[in-house]
């Protein structure tokens, strides 16, 4: 993995992460503009901390792997950091506490605005359907040592 | 390498193997899937399915449940578009009111993922769990209302969404502000009408053990009287084997 530029150079700030670089790969397969992680609130549920030790997989890679899962529309550059990630919503509850089965793990964290559509019920959806949401707030993780797309959140609330 | 989540699940390694396995064999006798999906064209909801307002029996509704059979779908390309089953509680009068959970898949590269979804009409949240399920796996999911809970992120009650045990998602609204009547409901839904609902003849996507939740936190079983919706007749089709069982496929 290479490593993160200094903050200084930090040009803009995306959903959960601040701008750094941007990197082109060979292939429109792993274009990222890299970042740096930080905790975000929207969505809540995620949460991000400075990263410990390094990355055996690339941030390219990993921009692969959230394609290859369909999450990642054509013609979309995500803002790539690296952080240690929780899931805080995802786990047994016990006690009334969830138990996250995700937690403090190494992770490069993608950000990228995209349009989303919305399902629908299926009593009141008119046929044909809702329109599409401009501007949603899409983020996606994958696990910086395994490669493995984890979890993400597509996020189109006002 | 292997996925966080088990249960009926694979390790990815393993299941690209089955994947790898399944396709050559696929190839090698020919067999027929289900409608090939086309092209993409506008996009919108698409439906097959059944729904249910528990009023009908003096129940007040609070959450939904249901065991659901994960499929492969063929979808379209030339766009982004989804093909998903769920159980869901729905509430108001616009089909923007809504907590669900089930498997999605995403684009025609895409695979079959445990998601959840919520909308309070101001637009939706849709969480990935990044589970991948494979063809004939089963899990129960289930919409839950929690009242007075501390757990909740951003009000007094709220709804939860779980596989299983396995929280998925919490609603930052308290669903029973929705202008009532509330449905209980299993839905095959796509994003076109070109893309195909989960399930073929062969492996319908089946969902079982029905219920929903009344307004004594009971979980009702779901009794016959569910009402229909089959958006393209032509291409979908649906049955009931039992008032608490559904399937839908496409043909």
């Amino acid at each position: 993995m290479r490593r993160l530029l200094s903050t200084s150079v930090a040009t803009c700030i995306a959903a959960g992460a601040v701008v750094l670089a941007t990197h082109v790969g060979a292939g429109a397969e792993d274009a990222y503009t890299e970042g740096q992680a930080r905790s975000t609130e929207t969505p809540v549920r995620f949460r991000f901390d400075d990263p410990r030790g390094e990355a055996r997989v690339s941030a390219g890679a990993a921009v692969a792997a959230v394609r290859a899962a369909g999450h990642l529309p054509e013609g979309v550059r995500p803002v790539v950091a690296l952080g240690q990630f929780t899931d805080r919503d995802f786990g047994p509850v016990v006690n009334g506490d969830v138990q996250p089965l995700i937690k403090d793990r190494l992770a490069y964290v993608l950000t990228f605005e995209a349009p989303g559509r919305p399902g629908g019920g299926g009593v009141h959806t008119p046929t044909g359907g809702h329109a599409v949401i401009d501007g949603c707030r899409h983020t996606f993780v994958v696990d910086a040592i395994s490669g493995d797309y984890l979890s993400g959140v597509e996020d189109c609330s006002r | 390498m292997t996925l966080h989540n088990r249960g009926v699940f694979m390790p990815r390694t393993k299941m690209r193997v089955a994947i790898l396995a399944t396709a050559v064999g696929l190839a090698a006798a020919l067999v027929p899937s289900p409608a090939s999906a086309g092209a993409c064209g506008a996009g919108g909801n698409y439906f097959d399915g059944f729904y249910y307002n528990p009023n009908d029996v003096g129940h007040l509704m609070r959450g939904s449940h249901a065991t659901i059979v994960a499929r492969p779908s063929t979808q379209c390309t030339g766009s982004e578009n989804f093909s998903t089953s769920w159980t869901m509680w729905e509430g108001g009068t616009t089909g923007l009111q809504y907590v669900q959970a089930g498997f999605m898949k995403i684009t025609s590269h895409g695979f079959t993922e445990v998601f959840s979804e919520y909308n309070n009409g101001t637009g939706h949240t849709r969480y990935y769990s990044g589970v991948q399920a494979v063809d004939g796996s089963t899990a129960v999911f289930e919409t839950r209302w929690s009242f007075n809970s501390v757990a909740c992120p951003s009000t007094t009650n709220c709804a939860s969404t779980y596989k299983g045990n396995t929280l998925l998602q919490r609603t930052p609204f308290d669903p029973t502000n929705w202008p009532s009547p509330y449905y209980n409901e299993v839905f095959g839904e796509t994003s076109n009408v070109e893309a195909n609902v989960p399930g073929s003849p062969s492996s319908p996507t089946t969902f079982s053990a029905i219920k929903y939740i009344n307004g004594n936190n009971a979980h009702v079983s779901q009794p016959c009287g569910m009402t229909a919706r089959l958006d393209i007749p032509s291409r979908w089709a649906q049955d009931t084997p039992a008032c608490d069982q559904r399937r839908v496929w496409t043909k």
